[in-house]
């Protein structure tokens, strides 16, 4: 029998081999997550530096236009819209208003569905898979077929993006799609909601 | 060699229906295979890799190729009626409803992205064992899918030249005999439809009179393969298809079989159907 492995494996960080012996999972995560965010403001103003000497020197070219795109766009770094917690957080407390749960998952499909947008101007990749997959939950379910179970699990998600934002990778990204379609909630326009929103 | 109770095998097409089909047949399905525990093999994995990846690569680099997604839809619709798929064969009917859902270009490829990269193995994968049966060891459809500049490149179908096929089936020769003999007044039209157990017949004679089944043949008796492979991975499998075929080869291979219509699905779902 061959035992299947969803893992995605890239070459070990050299971030997480620098990271000091800290035993504690949680402070030890903050801290990578740290050295990470200093080591993109150094290589930042590092490009910053050699972008000025570029404009001062003479017209950028291509490959230069996309140096500037990247550092610019490591200081306007993701804002996730506080929205999608706070309508979540309603659709948490409604959960057994019917009435109410159709509002907030209707709401939270708008939300994610205009971040999957805005997201298309970033180069965050396994971000945007969160997104738009905890969209597709909301487009093709309709509210009341949602259970609790499934609700706990959305929850991980939206929790999940905020934490992770840009660094969200694809090793979570496959183990989280994966409880999704255990779950039972339909990942595909195959239910009722979507044959009478997008045809036969 | 697994052994215990009663467990579902499922072919390639129930592992596509389960998750591609409408909830009208998938929730039917999915809530009889909640019933045992169910396997799979990597053969089966390698043809749904086949074909779900490939079609969603077709879909893909048409889009890409198309200056706008009305133009795409209608270039890929051209295409099927060409190679002779209907627009209610799956995965194509999930495609043509993603036409409806996206009206720009960018997050349609993001999403088909997002099913080329990852999405198609948890669907794969979801409510099965992990552990899938592997004595065919078949290598197959290995690659992963790469892109060319904004293009992916399809998923090869071709077999390597180090396959196992040969000594699979060798180490199967007693099934092999069985379904060389079959008697052909069992294949006629109302048995073998499809005509695809007088294939099978015939790629079994071929094989043991020494042809390898390596390629072309090994596509011919792919259902054997698959019944086969399960049975000697499995005593007590149960084969689960959507597949009529598998009706009369199980019947032949004396392997208990749960084979199902989609048409049998609904009308069990009208009212005094019996569900």
């Amino acid at each position: 029998m061959e035992n299947i492995s969803l893992k995605y494996r890239p070459a070990e960080s050299s971030q997480e081999n620098n990271a000091p012996p800290v035993k504690d999972k949680w402070a030890r995560d903050r801290i990578i997550q740290h050295t990470h965010e200093i080591d993109q403001h150094d290589a930042a103003i590092r490009d910053l530096k050699k972008i000025f000497k570029i404009i001062l020197e003479k017209k950028p070219n291509e490959w230069e236009q996309q140096l500037i795109s990247q550092a610019i766009s490591v200081f306007h770094p993701i804002e996730i819209p506080l929205s999608i917690r706070t309508t979540f957080e309603k659709l948490e407390e409604d959960f057994s208003d019917f009435s109410n749960r159709i509002v907030w998952c209707n709401e939270l499909k708008n939300c994610l569905s205009k971040f999957e947008e805005e997201l298309e101007e970033y180069d965050a990749k396994y971000l945007s898979w969160f997104v738009s997959t905890l969209k597709d939950v909301f487009s093709y379910n309709y509210a009341e077929t949602i259970t609790e179970e499934q609700l706990g699990l959305l929850k991980n998600g939206i929790e999940t993006i905020y934490e992770k934002q840009e660094n969200c990778d694809k090793d979570s990204f496959v183990e989280y799609h994966l409880q999704l379609v255990e779950s039972g909630l339909s990942l595909l326009p195959t239910t009722q909601k979507a044959i009478d929103e997008f045809g036969e | 060699m697994v052994d215990g109770e009663e467990a579902f095998f499922l072919d390639t097409s129930t592992q596509i229906t389960k998750k591609w089909e409408d909830e009208k047949i998938s929730s039917y399905l999915n809530k009889e295979l909640s019933q045992k525990p169910c396997y799979c093999s990597v053969y089966v994995k390698n043809e749904y890799k086949l074909n779900i990846l490939n079609d969603a690569i077709l879909v893909h680099n048409i889009i890409v190729d198309s200056g706008t997604l009305d133009e795409a839809e209608s270039r890929l619709d051209n295409l099927m009626k060409q190679i002779g798929r209907r627009p209610d064969e799956l995965p194509y009917k999930i495609f043509r409803r993603f036409f409806k859902e996206y009206r720009r270009k960018p997050p349609f490829l993001k999403k088909l992205e997002k099913l080329i990269e990852s999405e198609w193995l948890s669907f794969f994968l979801g409510s099965i064992r992990k552990s899938l049966f592997n004595l065919v060891k078949c290598n197959s459809a290995q690659d992963e899918p790469y892109k060319k500049e904004n293009h992916y490149i399809g998923i090869t179908s071709r077999c390597s030249s180090d396959c196992n096929i040969d000594d699979f089936l060798k180490s199967q020769q007693s099934d092999l005999n069985v379904l060389s003999n079959i008697d052909n007044t069992k294949l006629d039209r109302i048995n073998d439809l499809k005509g695809t157990l007088q294939k099978i017949k015939s790629a079994s004679i071929a094989f043991l009179a020494g042809t390898s089944p390596n390629g072309k043949l090994c596509k011919e008796m792919s259902d054997a393969v698959i019944a086969i492979e399960a049975k000697a991975s499995y005593p007590q499998i149960i084969l689960h298809s959507m597949d009529s075929d598998f009706k009369l080869l199980g019947k032949v291979l004396n392997i208990p079989t749960c084979v199902h219509s989609k048409h049998e699905i609904l009308s069990a779902q009208q009212p005094g159907g019996g569900d």
